[in-house]
């Protein structure tokens, strides 16, 4: 897996707080088009303040993250909502449209590109339908276009979400705690999903977890956050215990945890 | 928009304050909020102000059981006369009756259409400006507290007497209710589908009629099903100010003391009523 080209993220220097409390110190990493990189760090780490940030939903106090070379808190409107278009995301509880099929749901992704009265009577034509079923083939969802989202598994759900990001052919893909809410097995084909999507179509990834042991065979590089700092940036090969004590702190390491808190 | 959760979340070492607390159990349980209880002056006081204003209350009503006592044996004497109800112009009557169904029906709908273009405005998720949303609410207050009766009245002035005035009474007061509902069920439904639609860069059209509306649809049909239950009942008394329907017919069948028509006529509302309840209450059990 090379990474070549300018890099499709990058965090420089950008630091956030909420009133007095820091939440954010001086993050920078790049990611690469068809790079996928982890972000982890216990809860609290800032995981989610720096996905925001990304998107533009908070505001940086310093810093900034360039999409494609472009800072999204500095912009407004039709800009900002085409500029959005480039990142998409994936979030722990999956946010489908309950009621609506999950072919219905990768259609979301394209909204802005069907005509008018299309989007307003929700007939998206045989063209759009066709090209979800396609984006629904390439998470492997593709006999499933007709079920209503609800009737889905999480995993299932979750693969749809990654379907609605490609159908909005998005250059970054942020993917907040994809597989917290997953049993193990569902949680590894959504994971294996997203790595095979940015292989393929060299989207640029950035996926934050929980769960350590799931890091290998899906990340190509590892970046932990602790307090708001970046504690590490190592490509996964070199991820071994010691870096594992570095992100979490030797105090909170699942046995020690374990005994104070039956 | 959820920055103000993120605080907490932030604090350095917070996940060891759980573990602490779990072995500190042996400290003393803490008092409840002194706001939870009144001093026993303040109780006494609010108690008395209680009684005096329902008292007011009662002799504002003029209450007068001995009125009452008085003309029971009056209602008694109808209830007797009444035996057997008359069926004397009864396709009338059930013509009548009809026209009733159709005001609430048509009122409704009018209401529906108008509801769903006006809910979008007042829900606090889809119209955080408040310069749009508030005088959006002040609109359906209005509407929903003048009663139907009284647009009905308002209507019969000017547009004549018959179900035309009534309709638009009906039509009018509900708008204001089921507005306020619909826009209720929206703020209700859950913000992660809203949030990742406009994310795409999808506008508010676009995401009502793919996110909110699918999601909302069986609330809303359901809160529609009911506010038509509501107006069959408030159509039957349209009538009495000649916005048309059953109403007018028991209004006369009172004021000419013919108690066999005025029992047809409770009858044939009941049936009515209940015949739209059962139909509206089964139609909701097959919402999903």
């Amino acid at each position: 897996m090379s990474h070549r080209g300018a890099p499709t993220l990058q965090v420089q220097r950008l630091s956030h707080a909420y009133g007095a409390a820091p939440v954010l110190r001086e993050v920078s990493f790049d990611v690469a088009p068809g790079e996928v990189v982890a972000v982890i760090g216990s809860s609290g780490a800032g995981k989610t303040t720096l996905f925001r940030s990304i998107t533009g939903l908070v505001a940086p106090s310093g810093g900034r993250a360039l999409v494609g070379g472009r800072d999204l808190a500095t912009l407004g409107g039709r800009e900002l909502a085409r500029a959005r278009r480039q990142v998409g995301l994936i979030f722990q509880q999956y946010n489908l449209v309950r009621r609506l099929s999950a072919a219905d749901n990768v259609v979301i992704g394209r909204l802005v590109h069907l005509p008018t009265w299309r989007a307003v009577l929700r007939r998206p034509g045989a063209d759009e339908r066709a090209r979800a079923v396609a984006c629904l083939d390439r998470v492997g969802m593709a006999a499933h276009a007709r079920a209503r989202a609800d009737t889905l598994s999480g995993g299932q759900q979750q693969r749809v979400a990654i379907a609605r990001v490609l159908a909005q052919r998005s250059s970054l893909l942020l993917a907040d705690e994809p597989v917290a809410s997953l049993d193990p097995a569902s949680a590894a084909s959504v994971l294996a999903t997203l790595r095979a999507v940015a292989s393929d179509h060299g989207i640029a990834v950035v996926c934050s977890l929980h769960q350590v042991e799931l890091v290998g065979g899906f990340a190509d590089r590892v970046v932990g956050l602790g307090q708001g700092r970046v504690t590490l940036d190592v490509p996964v090969a070199d991820f071994g215990d010691d870096h594992r004590a570095a992100v979490y702190g030797a105090r909170l390491e699942p046995s020690l945890v374990q005994e104070r808190c039956p | 928009m959820t920055d103000t959760a993120e605080p907490r979340l932030a604090l350095p070492g917070s996940s060891e304050g759980e573990c602490s607390g779990a072995d500190a159990g042996s400290q003393a349980p803490v008092d409840p909020p002194a706001a939870s209880r009144l001093p026993r002056v303040r109780q006494a006081t609010l108690a008395l102000v209680a009684v005096a204003v329902f008292a007011l209350c009662v002799r504002l009503a003029e209450v007068d059981p001995g009125a009452l006592l008085e003309g029971l044996p009056k209602m008694a004497g109808w209830a007797a006369r009444s035996w057997p109800p008359s069926t004397d112009g009864l396709d009338d009557l059930l013509v009548r009756a009809a026209e009733t169904v159709a005001i609430a029906v048509v009122g409704t709908a009018l209401a529906a259409v108008a509801s769903l273009l006006a809910c979008v405005p007042a829900a606090r998720n889809l119209t955080p400006a408040r310069l749009l949303r508030v005088p959006a609410r002040w609109a359906l207050n209005a509407c929903r507290g003048v009663d139907s009766f009284v647009f009905a009245l308002l209507f019969v002035a000017a547009v004549g007497l018959g179900p035309f005035a009534g309709t638009l009474g009906v039509a009018f007061h509900t708008f204001g209710s089921m507005g306020k509902l619909f826009a209720e069920a929206i703020e209700g439904m859950p913000p992660g589908p809203l949030e990742a639609a406009e994310l795409t860069g999808a506008g508010r059209l676009r995401t009502v009629s793919w996110v909110v509306l699918p999601d909302v649809a069986p609330g809303l049909v359901s809160v529609a099903l009911y506010m038509l239950e509501f107006n069959i009942r408030a159509s039957v008394v349209l009538g009495v100010v000649g916005a048309g329907g059953i109403g007018q017919q028991l209004k006369n069948a009172i004021d000419l003391l013919n108690f066999p028509r005025l029992f047809t006529i409770i009858l044939i509302i009941l049936v009515m009523v209940a015949a739209v309840d059962a139909l509206s209450s089964r139609l909701r059990a097959q919402l999903r």
